[in-house]
């Protein structure tokens, strides 16, 4: 048996490798295209990130206030090599005076910003940004003038801890705040990261292995209905060997493959935004999953999504029984995929907490797409749900895969052909 | 242990829709034998070969390989045969010499067996050098004959050729009943075949049974079914028998 599967496995790959229409459409081209995508727009970000740099480089500065601080503002751009434009006329139009100027930050110091600061209240200043082009670069040009203002406030805040001998933390913020969300009556952690907890969970983990699940079943379909175009399924199915061990060969290359290209997507998206973008040291720490999430959400989720990707393989199986050739297998799976991808979305819109029990029950049953509920079923406090839609997955792989063997040692693996028969059914009306 | 290598017994197939496939055929094969069904397409021939391969189950009646049911012993009777489909292909990515291989590990129980069954195969094929080409380069009749070297290389107990020489041009159609006549006399093969061309059967066979529509009309040796019906060849017991139904 294991002999058979190997020899099976070895196929498999082979074909894989050597067939151009497997190898480019479901695996090149999508490989491709993302890198292409990503390197494009992370490409484009960098130029739009340094032309940024470069335009905030020049700025305009309306000195209202002519006083000690307002001179150390302008010294403090100067010195950070920024041209400093002095400007003394009218401001009836602020955009016609910056285009004019050819800047696109204009500082304005009000009077009294000298007075403010040195009997130790707040100054204000003012800043405009010219947003012509209303692209990602103008992000970069608001960040940089909002920046610079925080650093000057920065050096005050600097000067005035060695003057007094205030501690610079108790300066800054001498009050401190301490957060924690309340959920379904508990509290259960920062608010912030609870939810960015939630999304995470339920939405771009799930996303991620949706996406593995997308593919894996659009390439299991694809090599079982390539078997049929390439007329060696009969043949296949005479041969001694146990028929369930063809079905596990397609499924174990689907998995393996999708595995890989998970693996390959996730990291050209971290090569994206970690270093198109900007380095990991520049973005805050993830969520922690452990301070937040009810124990076991984790371990039922896991549970729930190898269910998720085995039903979802097996009903792909089931599928491709029903295609002869590959753009049918493709046509088929894609309407099955249809409406899981809407269920898959749904967690995004519905509010679980107004539903009723019975609905959030129905919700933990929705074969798939239930993987994304369990995080806020668990910490709604319907933890048996959580439990329910992690195991629900996999009682829906063992319902597929015996269907599956029931078809496999049947006749109708080799019968069922749905699209045929609805074909001649329409052939017959007319 | 049985003195058949087929059995088969009011054997009946309807499919979904009613249409009736087979209508209650019984016919024995012995071993050694060449037996071949022929009839007209649509005469129930793949469907009795289907049903023996495993492939198909029947509505009614009994079919054995070697006493072993078809239906409850499907993968027993699998590890026995070796089929041919009419509509068969390979793996076009594959070498001829590959495609070989990856059938001959199924059946072989030990390297050297498997590596006898690849000269055979190489043998019964007779591509030459073309062998170790990629299959999607072959013509149809090299892909029909690589078919045949696999479906025989494997010394099954019972092989199963539907339409062995289907869509072939002359020569090659030739060189594959070449090659079946001269393999299954030097290895005692039983082999079960069906063709529409009674030239080729009466070529190849021990045995022969007429079917049409699903039940057999005329069983027997070809040259005793000629004699009795007093005709020059099988194709005119065809005519005689079931022509004015055509």
């Amino acid at each position: 048996m294991v002999k058979a599967f190997k020899n099976l496995l070895l196929k498999e790959v082979k074909s894989i490798i050597r067939d151009p229409k497997m190898l480019i459409a479901m695996f090149v081209v999508p490989l491709i295209m993302i890198a292409v995508v990503y390197g494009f727009m992370g490409l484009a970000m960098r130029q739009q990130a340094e032309q940024a740099l470069r335009e905030s480089g020049v700025v305009a500065v309306i000195d209202l206030d002519n006083g000690v601080w307002s001179k150390k503002f302008i010294d403090f751009l100067r010195d950070r090599g920024i041209d400093v434009k002095m400007y003394r006329g009218s401001l009836d139009n602020i955009g016609d005076v910056m285009e004019d100027l050819g800047v696109k930050i204009l500082y304005i110091i009000p009077e009294n910003f000298s007075e403010a600061l040195s009997s130790n209240r707040t100054g204000c200043i003012e800043y405009y940004v010219l947003f012509k082009s209303l692209t990602f670069m103008e992000l970069g040009i608001h960040g940089r003038a909002s920046n610079l203002i925080n650093s000057f406030s920065e050096n005050i805040t600097r000067s005035i801890t060695v003057k007094t001998g205030y501690p610079r933390e108790f300066l800054e913020k001498p009050i401190n705040s301490t957060a924690r969300a309340v959920v379904a009556g508990k509290v259960v952690g920062d608010p912030l990261q609870v939810l960015s907890s939630i999304f995470s969970t339920s939405l771009v983990i799930p996303l991620a292995v949706f996406i593995m699940i997308i593919f894996i079943i659009q390439f299991a379909v694809t090599s079982m209905a390539v078997e049929k175009e390439e007329k060696m399924f009969e043949t296949l199915l005479t041969l001694p060997i146990n028929r369930m061990s063809i079905l596990g060969v397609k499924l174990l290359v689907s998995v393996a493959i999708g595995i890989a290209y998970v693996l390959i997507y996730g990291a050209i998206l971290i090569w994206f935004f970690f270093g198109a973008m900007g380095s990991p040291g520049e973005t805050t720490s993830g969520p922690q999953f452990s301070l937040t999430l009810p124990p076991g959400t984790i371990e039922y989720m896991g549970v729930g999504l190898i269910g998720a990707v085995l039903f979802g393989l097996l009903v792909a199986f089931i599928l491709s029984l029903f295609a002869e050739d590959v753009r049918t297998a493709q046509l088929v799976s894609n309407y099955a995929l249809m409406p899981l991808i809407f269920l898959f979305f749904l967690p995004m819109f519905i509010d679980v907490s107004n539903l009723s029990y019975t609905v959030r029950t129905a919700l933990a049953l929705v074969p798939i797409a239930n993987v994304s509920f369990i995080p806020k079923l668990m910490i709604l406090g319907n933890y048996e749900l959580g439990v329910l839609a992690g195991l629900s997955n996999i009682a829906y792989a063992l319902g597929a895969l015996a269907i599956a063997y029931k078809i496999v040692n049947s006749e109708r693996i080799f019968t069922a052909r749905l699209l045929q028969r609805i074909k001649a059914r329409k052939g017959r009306s007319k | 242990m049985t003195e058949y290598v087929v059995e088969v017994s009011d054997l009946v197939k309807v499919y979904p829709g009613g249409v009736k496939g087979v209508d209650g055929i019984s016919f024995v094969v012995r071993k050694g034998e060449v037996y071949g069904l022929i009839g007209p397409n649509g005469a129930g021939k793949t469907t009795t070969l289907r049903i023996l391969a495993t492939i198909l189950q029947p509505t009614s009646g009994r079919a054995l390989v070697y006493g072993y049911d078809v239906v409850r012993d499907a993968p027993r009777v699998r590890e026995i045969i070796s089929y041919l489909p009419e509509e068969a292909g390979a793996y076009k990515y594959l070498s001829g010499f590959e495609f070989l291989e990856f059938i001959a590990e199924f059946y072989a129980g030990s390297e050297e067996e498997k590596e006898r069954m690849l000269r055979e195969g190489v043998a019964l094929a007779g591509l030459g050098k073309r062998i170790r080409d990629k299959i999607k380069s072959y013509s149809k009749g090299m892909l029909r004959r690589l078919l045949v070297a696999k479906t025989l290389m494997v010394h099954p107990k019972l092989a199963i050729l539907d339409e062995p020489t289907s869509g072939l041009d002359v020569v090659n159609a030739v060189k594959v009943r070449e090659a079946i006549r001269k393999y299954v006399r030097e290895r005692g093969v039983t082999v079960l075949l069906s063709s529409h061309n009674m030239l080729e059967v009466e070529y190849l066979c021990d045995c022969v049974a007429i079917i049409h529509k699903g039940r057999i009309v005329a069983e027997g040796e070809p040259r005793k079914l000629v004699e009795e019906h007093g005709v020059s060849n099988l194709e005119e017991v065809f005519v005689k028998l079931v022509g004015g139904e055509l």
